[in-house]
């Protein structure tokens, strides 16, 4: 009985033509002869096409150009800074204590000049070949101390040692602002953030040129 | 000291002499230079032709101050890279012969060149500058017999590098080559009876006329069977897409040349591009009219362009019609899946071979009808 039933779910889709039924090849095909000529042709639409509309190739030369990220994107961290220069940090833990990958590690210290704030960071390490940027630590802050809103993510280095991003890494401009490319403090987010809205049209019109090469090259399976 | 010179330059011997053999030589010079040096303007076809077929764009990150030349400097770097590697002799390796496979896998793949005829003979001042390096009576033959030379390397390859990979790739390399070089040479010998003829500067002279008056009298016109069965038998002999079984990477890692590295692995890279061009430059002399324009045979071209220009059109012709089948070797390679061995050798022996035996029968019966 519940073989029947089954039967049932492929009798539903027996006459959908996305599915791709298992036929026994026609004569000419197994010749293979003019399927050959077929296979030709295919290919070298795409390359015809490819060739004369090159610069709408969905390729980005990365290091070159760079894909504009949403403002929500979840880049390299930063510690924020109080106005007197301070980090918002009060060493807390909830962050280390939030964090799935155990990739935060902090050394609490006092202030010892009646700061009201009364606890700071020592030491603040986060070990970016552990974090997994998964967000956690910049919700459990009840700071807003940590976030990452910097945009960055190529982040390769030569050690695993610069890879541990110390107290200073992440409360400076690191690496610096011209090869980054990312937002680090309130204006520089803001001016990233319009320049999203305004790479949004782009990211449509270049999404709306995608769909019409799929549609110029039907053909081809 | 002038004057004796000239005097000499116009002598008889030295026109039909030495003059003859200098053109030779400098021939025989030239030749190789221009086809190694086609190698990676071919590499760097395969490398774009291929990107631009898979929606991608191709190497176009080497540059010269910023300049990429459409990443035309890739194979420049790689052959630097090639040229400064470490020499590794793995442990297994029977060195002598290690050593020796790439040579003689490039030496006959530059040699097959020599019979190609790329544009007629000319004469200036009565002395008689023939555009082929070596103009032999077993013409065709010698092709064949050169290229089925490149198997040694192959073999030696596979076998003297000590690795199970490398023999099963010289092995398959080995059988597969052996086999299609018979087809290769059924399919041809109904051009041979069709043209009577076996030197290729013969052939593409009669290829020059037209038949019923409006026809080049092309191979491909003539015997499009044996086209067919030749180019695919060409296709296994450079051990290309879709026959490229020597190399089959999800089985064999790399075959034959896995355990070269360097310049010793870059002449193997060499060598089958070389037969690349060396195939598809017999493909256009046989049945493509070779460095015949169609419906402008080489007679009346020396007569409209004279003998110092009509050499180099012919040339070009001839390279365009040769680029063209480099060209289909790189655009089949990115449409044909691989086959199965079992199927590439029934092809060989159950489909090409009786096809080719038939097609010979065929046009045998109707040369005798129409004579």
């Amino acid at each position: 009985m519940s073989n029947k039933k089954y039967t049932k779910i492929t009798d539903h889709f027996k006459d959908n033509e996305f599915i791709n039924k298992n036929r026994p090849l026609t004569f000419l095909e197994r010749l293979y002869f003019i399927e050959i000529f077929k296979g030709l042709a295919v290919t070298i639409k795409h390359f015809l096409y490819n060739f004369f509309n090159f610069s709408k190739l969905p390729t980005i030369d990365y290091p070159d150009k760079k894909r504009k990220i949403p403002a929500s994107f979840r880049g390299r961290h930063r510690l924020t800074l109080r106005p007197d220069g301070t980090t918002r940090c009060v060493a807390c833990f909830l962050c280390s204590t939030a964090c799935p990958a155990d990739c935060i590690y902090i050394e609490a210290g006092e202030y010892s000049d009646g700061n009201p704030n009364e606890k700071y960071p020592l030491r603040y390490e986060i070990d970016m070949l552990r974090c997994v940027f998964c967000g956690l630590c910049v919700e459990a802050c009840p700071c807003d101390a940590i976030r990452m809103d910097t945009g960055l993510y190529d982040l390769a280095d030569y050690s695993r040692e610069d890879l541990i991003f110390t107290k200073e890494k992440l409360t400076s401009d690191y690496p610096p602002l011209k090869e980054r490319g990312g937002a680090f403090n309130a204006e520089e987010f803001e001016a990233a953030r319009a320049l999203e809205s305004a790479g949004k049209d782009e990211n449509d019109k270049a999404r709306k040129r995608e769909k019409q090469s799929e549609g110029d090259i039907k053909n081809d399976d | 000291m002038s004057f004796y010179l000239e005097t000499y330059i116009s002598t008889y011997v030295f026109k039909t002499l030495y003059l003859p053999i200098m053109i030779k030589i400098v021939l025989a010079v030239a030749f190789p230079l221009v086809v190694l040096s086609a190698i990676p303007i071919v590499v760097w076809m395969e490398r774009r032709g291929a990107g631009l077929i898979q929606d991608r764009m191709g190497p176009n990150r080497s540059n010269i101050a910023g300049y990429t030349f459409f990443g035309l400097l890739h194979p420049i770097n790689d052959a630097i890279k090639m040229i400064m590697k470490e020499t590794l002799t793995p442990e297994r390796a029977k060195v002598l012969f290690y050593f020796l496979a790439p040579a003689l896998v490039v030496i006959p793949a530059i040699m097959t060149f020599a019979v190609i005829p790329v544009a007629a003979p000319v004469e200036i001042e009565g002395v008689v500058i023939p555009f082929q390096v070596a103009t032999i009576d077993t013409g065709l033959l010698y092709v064949l017999a050169i290229s089925s030379l490149g198997i040694y390397g192959i073999m030696m390859a596979g076998w003297a590098s000590g690795n199970k990979f490398s023999m099963l790739g010289g092995l398959r390399a080995a059988s597969q080559m052996l086999s299609y070089e018979m087809v290769l040479g059924i399919s041809l010998v109904t051009l041979f009876m069709i043209y009577a003829e076996i030197e290729p500067a013969a052939i593409v002279e009669s290829q020059g006329e037209l038949i019923f008056g409006f026809i080049p009298k092309w191979g491909i016109f003539l015997s499009p069977v044996a086209f067919f069965i030749f180019i695919t038998a060409a296709f296994a002999e450079c051990n290309r897409t879709p026959f490229d079984l020597p190399e089959a990477d999800s089985e064999i890692v790399a075959g034959y040349h896995l355990e070269y590295g360097g310049m010793k692995f870059a002449m193997f890279m060499m060598a089958e591009y070389l037969s690349i061009i060396t195939m598809s430059a017999v493909v256009t002399t046989m049945f493509f009219g070779g460095y015949q324009l169609p419906f402008l045979p080489s007679a009346k071209l020396h007569a409209l362009a004279g003998p110092f220009i009509s050499p180099f059109i012919q040339i070009a012709a001839f390279s365009v019609k040769t680029l063209f089948f480099i060209w289909l070797y790189i655009w089949a390679r990115w449409t044909l899946p691989r086959f199965r061995y079992d199927q590439v050798m029934k092809l060989c022996y159950l489909k090409l071979f009786p096809i080719a035996l038939a097609n010979i029968f065929i046009t045998a019966a109707i040369i005798l009808l129409i004579s």
